[in-house]
């Protein structure tokens, strides 16, 4: 049996598996891909999510620790996701690729160091 | 101010009717009553208390998988509730025979009536009667509640039960959150089966924290109005009903993982 509060790196994953997903939102049902996680996951990282906007706007709480594992388990998922799709520094849509030539939203070019 | 709706009778279940300006009284006879094949049924309970309900909440089974790309949510609330039934029933009318002198009598009712009677007595639900005027400082929850018979096949609805509460702090909004998200995985890895941890525990602790005064009921022929009194007499399941009320609303504007990022 899994404590899912406990499950950083299961967290981390279900963060990243919404990522990806918000990159390109399926049109029809038989493109959204299957997931590996079950739903308690998902339940989860959406408590943590909300629980990050109300610190954000001011309440302090006293976390447990698996409140304050599960929150970094949200940002370290950001931090992979970012590395792998980095944002446009004309408009901040993440790309598909972090080898992307032009932004796919608004078209600016990519300049790449030599 | 609880009133009284007339409902159009059903064929094989309760007709409710309603009585204006009706006073709920929590220490009344708990019975319910419903047609089979159109005779009436009723069912006699002892006083269903705070442990009673707190042992049928934690009997809930409430599961959610994954086959393919849908998720499957699976609920069982029937099972827990006619355990309840066998458990408080000390008799009931409208049978042939003296089966009711055996010792295992509960047990071979038939479940046609034991769901509903379980049924029966959760009929407790969202009030759409509104009070006229609110006070800013505090949050009113108005429910309708079936207690107890006026016939048989007839049972009593009374509507307009107001709960009043003091606001939720943020601090019992993250609890309830934290409660809902509260899962464990079975089998599969960490593809299972989530199993979702029961919430009416943490609701009737919330309700007995937050509650100012009701309204609409009453106990040992007196009007029950403070909050010392609604803790220590409200039905429990009048409480979890009540106080679910503070959230309702609350999640239309859930931000996506995605969105947050």
């Amino acid at each position: 049996m899994i404590v899912v509060s406990r499950d950083a790196q299961g967290l981390k994953a279900a963060m990243l598996e919404l990522l990806e997903m918000s990159l390109s939102p399926a049109q029809r049902e038989e493109d959204i891909p299957e997931t590996k996680l079950s739903p308690g996951y998902f339940a989860r990282v959406e408590y943590l999510v909300r629980l990050e906007g109300m610190m954000k706007a001011g309440a302090t709480f006293e976390l447990l620790a698996d409140e304050v594992e599960g929150l970094q388990a949200l940002q370290s998922a950001r931090g992979e996701f970012e590395r792998e799709h980095p944002s446009c520094s004309g408009c901040g849509t993440p790309q598909y690729s972090a080898f992307a030539q032009r932004c796919h939203a608004c078209g600016a070019q990519f300049k790449r160091s030599a | 101010m609880t009133t009284a709706t007339e409902m159009e009778p059903k064929k094989d279940t309760s007709e409710l009717s309603v009585r204006d300006g009706a006073i709920l009284p929590l220490d009344a006879d708990r019975c319910v009553s419903f047609f089979d094949k159109g005779h009436p049924y009723t069912f006699y309970f002892s006083r269903i208390n705070q442990a009673d309900w707190e042992r049928y909440f934690s009997g809930i089974s409430l599961s959610s998988h994954n086959e393919g790309r849908a998720q499957v949510t699976i609920t069982d609330m029937d099972s827990a509730a006619i355990q309840l039934v066998e458990e408080k029933l000390v008799r009931v009318e409208g049978y042939r025979g003296e089966f009711q002198k055996r010792e295992d009598w509960r047990q071979i009712l038939p479940i046609r009536h034991t769901r509903p009677a379980a049924w029966l007595l959760r009929t407790v639900t969202a009030s759409d009667v509104q009070s006229e005027s609110f006070d800013p400082e505090q949050v009113e929850a108005v429910i309708d509640a079936a207690w107890g018979i006026s016939k048989p096949g007839q049972m009593v609805l009374y509507t307009g039960l107001v709960h009043k509460f003091r606001p939720l702090t943020a601090e019992q909004k993250r609890r309830y959150c934290r409660a809902t998200s509260e899962t464990r995985v079975i089998g599969n890895g960490r593809n299972g089966r989530t199993v979702f941890v029961p919430k009416q525990p943490m609701l009737v602790k919330l309700y007995n924290d937050l509650i100012i005064g009701v309204e609409g009921y009453s106990i040992g022929g007196r009007k029950l109005e403070t909050s010392e009194e609604a803790i220590l007499q409200m039905d429990a399941y009048h409480k979890v009903i009540a106080v679910e009320q503070l959230f309702v609303g609350n999640n239309d504007a859930n931000e996506s993982a995605e969105e947050a990022a």
